[in-house]
This record gives structure tokens, C-alpha cells and sequence, in this order.
């Protein structure tokens, strides 16, 4: 009997096979090397760990293969990851990925509850968990309309998506639907995200619908609703500094589907228990900000903001960043949690109350 | 008497008559111009020279235009992957990491783009001047050796443009803006684009050198640069969709 990994490995191999003479036509190679201090602050003691990583992708056509090493003298350890191994083919328009691929059904906003995978993104920044082994069928419709669906190959749980993406008076409207099958609990997700302009601001928003079933114990619906705005400016005549805002408000119903959407802050680099979130209103509101300011054409100040409205706590995650040469930049990383340690936002109970990062990374 | 009264009336007219047929308008001298700069549809490889203050940013790109639809992908090690594609005032971007098409607010359009001073409208638009701008031949300047038409062009009443005038010197022999000064409403100067290397290329003189300064900003400037361009080579069907973009 063939399991679903082997499986995806024989027809891994056979695609690439297949494709072999198209792939040798083709190609660019690329990577990052990196090294960098993190430095995590508790109350009690400060953990300081310097680390190295290697990224290397070489991308076909028609495949994508990505390698990341990375060493942590902190923790004495290697680790290699493959974040990429895919190869890509068109039958008849539609699009097949097979192997392992990023899945990110991003549109704009600082937190995204209907992505794929929650917590995947926030702020540019990538994590881990969009890249699944899955297959996906993408159906482009016309320019700007596509159907997407994903099956993802997991032991720990059955997992499938969809996503329908259109434009609509130019505003880019979307439809994603997940559902994630676990011994433990059934999650469906599914929600509606559009975005667009209204004269120079950028304004977009999202309604998502969470059902968790935990089997014999709870069958909830989650409802959680989003809107934000971005513009941006030149300051300060003479020097022209650009001036990006963005803002974003989310309103979620606190019962047990809050969990699965706290989990979407992990991108934000803020890993929160839910259950520090129940009581108190019927509803959790928060504000996010993200100013960035160009201090010239190489380097950049930003500062992040994560504010609960029923407790005033704030997550203040401020950056820098310097494009030193063409091919060489310096960040700057400060993760800072203001409140009480039952605050929503306030550290303690196993939340550092600030994390530092220095990072200076070279690509080629 | 009479006979020397006509043949100065016959020169006369000829005189004023073929004035007139030489005479070139501002219209023309801009179609002229058109003829060469408008892409109608193009391939493009090009470098952006980022310098401020002394220190430089190099990035490297591969576009298709079509009017005023555009698929730009950068090459460069920094952005290798990043992807732009515009329709219209709609403006896209696809993250090569998570592989993730974005769709970008508007105001973006009139920002540099990846930090130059080039704005998204700048570098992925190729605008039929003559269709949004009411031009005037100002006079007949020399400029770096060059004999150039003085044209000033103020946009026409409704149309959406980023600059509100344009003053440019457009080479006589040549039908190609060497210089262009690029004003807003109030009057003030945003940009001046100084092309310093053309080029005859398929039959038709083109820019493939130009320096961009930004006047709101100090000490910065941005280099153009075509290292290759193919007029009107066949794009396929559907290029400029998001279906590209991934």
C-alpha cells in the first residue's frame, strides 16, 4: 500500500524525469549568506545566540529547488531545511505544482486570517509554515480572475484549500476556503478579502468564518472581521523621504476558534496563548501599524505596532534597515511587549518582554 | 514696370508659401518625436543606476511593453525574481519567496520604483504625449551642441498625468527629447531627465542613456540604461496577466 508520501516522491520523480530536457535549457542560481546575533530578554536571564544560515535556490522554468543551512552557536546545532522542491507543469491551462511550494494566498494586509496557512506571513516577513507538501491546480479564468485548489500532504492532519480571486471595479476581491481534518479537531475556515483605492489611500478589509469541532467536546463558529488603510508620502522638501503608513483594525469574537487566528500573530513574531484572551468583552479588538520612513535611497526606519483596545497593551517592533552595497544589507530587529503580565499584549508567563536582532546578509 | 511689379508679387508669394509649408508645429515636432520614443510594443533590458551621495545601488530588469500595460521582472542578485505587472492604474507585484501575487495600492504608481527616481508610471508606461498634453513651440535653443525645438506642454484639461507641465528640447535632426523638465501644478520643478547617449536602433533614434534627478531630493540621481531593446517583437497572448506574474 502506498502511502501519500510515497506516492508524491514516485510522481516527483516522474515529472522530473519527464522534464528533464526543458530544465537543462534554463536556469538561474542565487542565494543568501547571513549571520547574525539574537538576543531574547526575560525578567530572570537574557539568552544571547549567534547564528549563520545559507540559502541556496536554483530555479528552472519549470522546478524550483531551495536549500537553507543554518548553524546556532547558541544552540549548538545545524539544521538544514528544504524549503523548495517542486516541479511545475501545464496541462490544458491549468497550472500543476507538485512537491514542496510556498502556498500564500497574501493580499496586502498586516495579519492575514484567510491565508492558507495562518501565521505564514505578516509584514513581508516569512516563516516555516507556507511551505507544505501539497499539489496545487491553479485555473487562471482571464487576466485578472484564477481558481485555485491545494491537498496538502501531512501525517499529523488531512488539509485542503481553495481560493477564487477576481477584480472587481478594479478592487482585487477574493473567496479562500480551508479545512483541516485532525484526530484532535476539524477547522474550517473560510472567508471573503477585497482590496482596492478610494481617491490616493489604499483601503482593503476581510470577513472570515471559523468553525472548530472538537469531537464530542465543542462545535463553535468563530467570526472575525478586518479593515485597513495604507498611503504614503514625500516629507521634508529638499531631501523627499518617503513616508508609508499602514493601518489595520481587527475585530474577532473570543470563544476557542480565537485560537486558530492568535496563531496568524506568529508571523508578526509574537507567539500568544488564546486563552489569555478569553473573558473580559464578547470581542477582541486590535490595531496594528506599520510606518516605514526612507531616510534615503539605501536605508530605513520602520515601526511596527500590535495595540489591544480592551487593555491598551502594545507590541512595539521597531526596525532598521541599510542597504549597505549593491548586494549587502544590515538589519536591525527590536520586539518590545509594554503591559501587565495579564494584559494581552504584556509580557511574562513565558513571553521574553524584548528580543533584538542584528542580522547582515550578503546575496548573490 | 509692370512686369517687375508681378515677378515680386509671384516671389512674394513663393516666399510666404513655402514658409509656411516649412514651418513645423509643436504638434508635429511631438508626433515626430512619438514616432520614435512611443513604445508600442517593446522588449527592453535594462540597468538602473541608484547614486546618492556618492554611494550606488545597481539593479537589473527585463520588461515587456505594450502602451500602457507593462511585465517587468528584475534580474539582479538583491530582487532577483521580483515581478511587476501594470494595466492601466492597476499595479501588481509578485513576491518571488513566498511566490505570492499582491495587488498594490495606487499611490504606489507615483512612487520611485525599488528606490530609484524613476516612479512605476515612468518606467512602465509609454505614453502617446500628443493624447494627454496641449504642446507649444516656445523657440529654437542649442543644447550640448545640439540644434533643439523648445516645447512646453501643459496637460490637457481631464487628463490624468503625473506631471502638470513638461518643458522639453527635442533634437531637430533627430526628433528625440534630449532634455525634459517635469513640473507640478504649483509650478515647481520635480524632475529633470537629461539623456546623455542615444542611439539609431531598427531605423528610429532612441534614448539609451538617460539620467533621472528628483529635485525634491539632494545629491540623488538615477541612470537609465537600455542594454538591449527590440521594437514590436511578437508577444504572446495573455503575457500581462497575473498568470504571468507567478
Amino acid at each position: 500500500m502506498l502511502t501519500k508520501k510515497s506516492l508524491i516522491f514516485i510522481l516527483t520523480i516522474t515529472l522530473l524525469f519527464t522534464t528533464t530536457t526543458a530544465l537543462a535549457s534554463s536556469y538561474q542560481f542565487g542565494g543568501e549568506v547571513s549571520t547574525g546575533l539574537n538576543s531574547v530578554f526575560f525578567d530572570e536571564k537574557n539568552i544571547n545566540s549567534i547564528y549563520e544560515t545559507i540559502n541556496l535556490n536554483l530555479d528552472f522554468n519549470n522546478a524550483n529547488f531551495e536549500i537553507t543551512g543554518s548553524n546556532n552557536n547558541g544552540k549548538q546545532e545545524f539544521k538544514i531545511n528544504l524549503k523548495k522542491a517542486y516541479v511545475r507543469h501545464k496541462f490544458k491551462g491549468t497550472r500543476v505544482t507538485l512537491g514542496r511550494q510556498p502556498i500564500s494566498w497574501s493580499f496586502g494586509s498586516l495579519i492575514n486570517p484567510i491565508d492558507y496557512s495562518l501565521g505564514a506571513e505578516a509584514l513581508d516577513e516569512e516563516t516555516s509554515a507556507k511551505y507544505v507538501d501539497a499539489v496545487e491546480f491553479h485555473y487562471p479564468i482571464n487576466w485578472y480572475s484564477n481558481v485555485s485548489f491545494v491537498t496538502e500532504f501531512n501525517n499529523s492532519y488531512d488539509k485542503y484549500g481553495f481560493r477564487a480571486r477576481t477584480l472587481i471595479k478594479d478592487y482585487d476581491v477574493s473567496f479562500n476556503y480551508v479545512a483541516q481534518d485532525a484526530v484532535e479537531s476539524d477547522i474550517n475556515r473560510w472567508g471573503l478579502s477585497l482590496k482596492g483605492d478610494i481617491k490616493n489611500a489604499g483601503v482593503y478589509g476581510s470577513y472570515t468564518n471559523i468553525n472548530y469541532k472538537t469531537p464530542m467536546v465543542s462545535d463553535v463558529n468563530t467570526q472575525a472581521f478586518m479593515v485597513g488603510t495604507d498611503e504614503s508620502y514625500f516629507l521634508n522638501q529638499g531631501f523627499g523621504n518617503r513616508l508609508y503608513m499602514q493601518g489595520e483594525y481587527h475585530l474577532v469574537e473570543k470563544n476557542e476558534g480565537l485560537a486558530v487566528l492568535i496563531e496568524s500573530l506568529a508571523g508578526a513574531g509574537i507567539g500568544l496563548d488564546y486563552r489569555k484572551f478569553l473573558g473580559g468583552d464578547e470581542y477582541l479588538d486590535i490595531f496594528l501599524t506599520n510606518v516605514n520612513y526612507s531616510i534615503n535611497d539605501f536605508s530605513s526606519i520602520g515601526f511596527f505596532t500590535l495595540t489591544s483596545l480592551e487593555d491598551g497593551s502594545t507590541a512595539l517592533i521597531p526596525n532598521y534597515s541599510n542597504q549597505l552595497s549593491t548586494n549587502t544589507t544590515l538589519n536591525i530587529n527590536v520586539s518590545y511587549l509594554s503591559g501587565s503580565e495579564t494584559s494581552d499584549f504584556g509580557a511574562g508567563r513565558g513571553l521574553p518582554k524584548a528580543a533584538l536582532n542584528i542580522e547582515l546578509s550578503y546575496v548573490f | 514696370m509692370k512686369f517687375k511689379k508681378v515677378t515680386a508679387l509671384i516671389i512674394l508669394s513663393l516666399f510666404i508659401f513655402s514658409s509656411s509649408a516649412l514651418a513645423i508645429t509643436a504638434e508635429e515636432i511631438i508626433n515626430k518625436r512619438d514616432d520614435n520614443e512611443y513604445l508600442k510594443q517593446a522588449r527592453v533590458e535594462s540597468t538602473m543606476i541608484i547614486n546618492n551621495a556618492g554611494r550606488e545601488l545597481e539593479k537589473k530588469m527585463v520588461s515587456l511593453i505594450e502602451g500602457d500595460k507593462a511585465l517587468v521582472r528584475f534580474t539582479n542578485p538583491m530582487d532577483r525574481g521580483t515581478k511587476f505587472l501594470k494595466r492601466e492604474d492597476n499595479l501588481w507585484m509578485f513576491f518571488p519567496d513566498a511566490e505570492d501575487v499582491v495587488k498594490l495600492s495606487g499611490h504606489m504608481l507615483e512612487r520611485g520604483m525599488m528606490g530609484s527616481d524613476f516612479s512605476y508610471k515612468d518606467m512602465m508606461e509609454s505614453e502617446k504625449l500628443t493624447e494627454l498634453y496641449n504642446f507649444e513651440l516656445v523657440g529654437e535653443v542649442e543644447y550640448n551642441g545640439r540644434p533643439c525645438y523648445k516645447i512646453e506642454a501643459i496637460k490637457e484639461e481631464g487628463a490624468e498625468v503625473s506631471y502638470y507641465k513638461r518643458i522639453g528640447w527635442i533634437d531637430k535632426e533627430r526628433f528625440i527629447g534630449l532634455r525634459e523638465e517635469l513640473y507640478a501644478e504649483s509650478g515647481k520643478l520635480l524632475k529633470v531627465a537629461e539623456v546623455t547617449e542615444v542611439e539609431e536602433i531598427e531605423g528610429r533614434w532612441y534614448p539609451i542613456r538617460t539620467i533621472m534627478e528628483n529635485k525634491l531630493r539632494e545629491n540623488t540621481s538615477t541612470t537609465f540604461i537600455i542594454d538591449s531593446i527590440e521594437f514590436n517583437p511578437e508577444i504572446p497572448e495573455g503575457t500581462f496577466s497575473l498568470e504571468s506574474l507567478q
